[in-house]
């Protein structure tokens, strides 16, 4: 199965026409050219995509892996509840 | 006080997209109006609209969520108008801005977002919902788009929303305070929520079964009243000097700007008020050597509704005297539609073109004249002018703004 991040990696390759190297865990999102209005969007599509919440996230986000991570939080979250 | 000319012009209307197509069907009343397709129309009682069918927007994918259609309008007609004024890197960004105009903003977004809310059961909507439906999405986009670092304003002053742009702009150029704008205004409210509360208030005009395109009959005495419509229109506009140093063509200058607000109605239109806006255009207008002889053509508000047709009648004779008779008028909404906040710059346009090409716009579907509008409202066929000087637009808004504006030829 593949993991959150896996997954997110890919939403990224689609959406912004990346390629696999380009999209590495600890790439910056700004390096990649999404900046802070085009990373809220792209939650926005997070949300539908695993059916979470992420209104109340307020973490960093700066490189790819950071939005692995509220993922990741989001879906233990809603595990719990 | 500097002088201030136009250099670019851009349209978009249901009744053409760009200045040529857009001024060529005037003159052949090539009308725009037909039953509107939106979400949920067929509830409309009245569905007339001059509804652009034709457009489709080249922007960039990912910045297409942040434009609401008025902010795509208007791009569209400030860009037609920045490449005609060829405006290369030449210019200092922070004595350039953006005065632009809407009557309803981002209302498409606006009603997506209830539409997904109330019906939908979202818990949660598009992110840019904020940006792309915010009054000033339009200005602040065309600012963006050309590097403009002035002044950003955006008016919503009814039906005189980009008229009193224009004149605002023209203004901030006169006193010195910018060099260069981009001025118009925009408007997108074909939507349901929009469409149906006009119809409750009992202006629009009924669809002829017919011939619906031809429902909206400005002065005539089968008018029933005005049909909604979306649009855009843009002009730049420069301190004469700056145009003349980077060999700008000139395309016309303004000379007369008169604003009133009649204080006595919240929608009824008053013939003193609109007087006075006029008295006040050719006043300034006189100073820069305009008579009110010389103005060639003037189009009316014009917007076909039983009363305001009238009482435009009336303030047109209460400032041209005697010479109201011999000025050829027409109201080109009988084709393109009442365009609200863009309603304006569209007329403006129409204006000066009808100077440039010395020919005016005919009145569309004035087959029978009304005695109580009894000017020259050039009946279906357009006019040769000979030699125009000035010409003159009218627009007067719900809240009592009247806003009026003297072009002469370059």
């Amino acid at each position: 199965m593949e993991s959150v991040l896996q997954e997110v990696q890919a939403m990224l390759r689609e959406q912004y026409s990346l390629t696999e190297s380009q999209v590495s865990a600890s790439q910056t999102l700004a390096s990649l050219g999404i900046d802070s209005m085009a990373t809220i969007e792209f939650m926005y599509h997070l949300e539908d995509k695993f059916s979470i919440s992420l209104s109340q996230e307020r973490g960093k986000l700066e490189t790819v892996s950071d939005i692995a991570e509220i993922v990741e939080r989001a879906l233990s979250e809603k595990a719990k509840s | 006080m500097k002088r201030v000319v136009v250099t670019g012009m851009g349209v978009i209307t249901a009744a053409g997209t760009g200045t040529n197509a857009f001024f060529r069907n005037l003159l052949d009343s090539v009308s725009g109006i037909a039953p509107v397709d939106v979400p949920m129309s067929d509830r409309l009682k009245i569905r007339l609209a001059g509804q652009i069918t034709d457009f489709h927007p080249a922007f960039p994918k990912e910045r297409m969520p942040q434009l609401d259609r008025f902010s795509q309008l208007a791009l569209t007609a400030a860009h037609e108008a920045w490449n005609q004024a060829n405006v290369t890197g030449m210019f200092d960004p922070f004595t350039a801005g953006v005065y632009y105009a809407t009557g309803f903003g981002g209302s498409a977004t606006l009603e997506k977002a209830y539409t997904d809310l109330f019906l939908r059961d979202s818990e949660r909507i598009h992110p840019f919902s904020v940006i792309a439906a915010m009054p000033n999405a339009a200005a602040a986009n065309i600012a963006l788009d050309f590097g403009l670092k002035g002044a950003c304003l955006t008016y919503a002053v009814a039906c005189a929303s980009s008229a009193v742009a224009v004149g605002e702009a023209y203004r901030a150029i006169r006193s010195g305070t910018s060099k260069l704008v981009v001025a118009g205004g925009a408007e997108a409210l074909l939507q349901f929520v929009i469409m149906k509360s006009w119809e409750s208030t009992m202006t629009l005009a009924i669809e002829d079964k017919i011939r619906p395109e031809t429902s909206c009959r400005p002065f005539a005495k089968d008018r029933t009243g005005l049909v909604l419509g979306e649009g855009a229109g843009a002009v730049v506009l420069e301190e004469m000097e700056h145009a003349q140093a980077r060999g700008a063509t000139i395309l016309a200058e303004i000379v007369g700007y008169g604003l009133s607000n009649d204080a006595v109605h919240l929608s009824r239109p008053d013939a003193e008020g609109q007087a006075r806006a006029m008295r006040a255009a050719l006043s300034e207008a006189a100073s820069n050597g305009i008579k009110l002889s010389d103005i060639a053509y003037l189009n009316a508000h014009g917007t076909a509704t039983v009363m305001g047709d009238k009482v435009e009648t009336e303030s047109i004779k209460m400032v041209f005297g005697e010479r109201a008779r011999h000025v050829p008028i027409s109201s080109t909404k009988a084709l393109h539609a009442h365009l609200l906040g863009a309603a304006g710059i569209v007329e403006f346009i129409a204006s000066v073109l009808a100077m440039n090409h010395a020919i005016a716009p005919p009145t569309a579907h004035l087959w029978q004249a009304d005695p109580e509008c009894d000017l020259d409202y050039i009946p279906i066929e357009p006019r040769q002018l000979i030699a125009p000087r000035a010409v003159m637009s009218n627009s007067f808004a719900f809240g009592g703004t009247n806003a009026v504006l003297i072009a002469k030829h370059a």
